[in-house]
């Protein structure tokens, strides 16, 4: 009955050490992957805030950008304005009645100084004349705002 | 007594899986990331504009005879295209109007090539961060 008994202990024994092991290396094989889910999880919020900081930064560029081109279009409309404010100021007409060799030399310059304005926009050299010029007027009266851009740039 | 024995073995048995837990093993996380670059866009520059020289001929009751007859000096034929003051005016805001949109364009074109170049910046230096993050 002893024997019976001390066998009956032996197996219970065995089988509670190999539940104990299993359960030890489960575990352990369970912290480990948590362990590195964590870290992963970590490098992801990581990624995620640098993301949203990039968009953050992104959005506020956007936001430059169209504030700029406002600005520009303000100053391009200012400058467009320009012409029409002139051309309301004289009467072309009953000038050119009474001064059509003055009139005519007038608006054949500026014409041509128009012209060049479209040339300028669309990339040309400047010429020796442009490059030295010394203030905007000197530079093209029909579009003295690319003085700026073009000249002392 | 032993019915008993082996009832408490087994419930032992039974109780420490339930604690040991039958659950399965949580999933290994993968994470990947890969940026590609975009190709790079190269278009070619526009046409240089060469402007025509226009020469304007202002006609008045008293000098239509003498523009007429240097006109006929030139060898063109007599056939003037004409514009009134108003006309005249127009055209020419017109062209002020065509100036302005072509200066609007160009500042839009301006902001997106600033707009990209910045964020493409930006966005290498995020990538940068990134992949030391990941190290």
């Amino acid at each position: 009955m002893g024997l019976k008994l001390a066998g009956i202990m032996a197996i219970i024994m065995f089988v509670m050490g190999g539940l104990g092991y299993w359960y030890y290396k489960d575990s352990q094989e369970r912290l480990a992957i948590l362990t590195e889910n964590n870290a992963k999880l970590d490098t992801a919020v990581k990624m995620n805030e640098e993301t949203i900081t990039t968009m953050q930064s992104t959005i506020r560029q956007a936001n430059n950008q169209l504030r700029q081109t406002n600005d520009e279009f303000s100053r391009i409309r200012a400058h467009n304005q320009v012409l029409a404010d002139k051309l309301e100021k004289i009467d072309l007409g009953m000038t050119a009645a009474a001064r059509p060799e003055t009139i005519e030399r007038i608006i054949n310059s500026a014409t041509a100084k128009a012209g060049r304005c479209f040339e300028l926009l669309a990339g040309a050299q400047l010429t020796k004349i442009e490059k030295e010029a010394k203030d905007e007027k000197s530079f093209n009266s029909e579009c003295p705002w690319l003085y700026n851009n073009l000249v002392k740039r | 007594m032993r019915s008993r024995l082996i009832a408490s073995v087994l419930g032992f048995i039974i109780i420490s899986l339930s604690v040991s837990g039958c659950a399965t093993k949580p999933t290994r996380l993968e994470i990947s990331t890969k940026p590609v670059d975009k190709p790079e866009l190269v278009l070619p520059k526009a046409d240089i504009v060469r402007m025509r020289n226009i020469t304007w001929v202002v006609i008045t009751k008293e000098n239509y005879q003498e523009q007429f007859d240097k006109l006929s000096k030139t060898g063109r034929p007599i056939a003037i295209f004409g514009l009134t003051d108003k006309g005249y005016a127009d055209l020419s805001l017109n062209l002020s109007d065509i100036r302005a949109y072509i200066q609007q364009q160009q500042s839009i074109i301006a902001a997106y090539e600033r707009y990209y170049k910045e964020a493409d910046a930006k966005l290498n230096s995020a990538v940068t961060v990134d992949d030391k993050t990941k190290k």
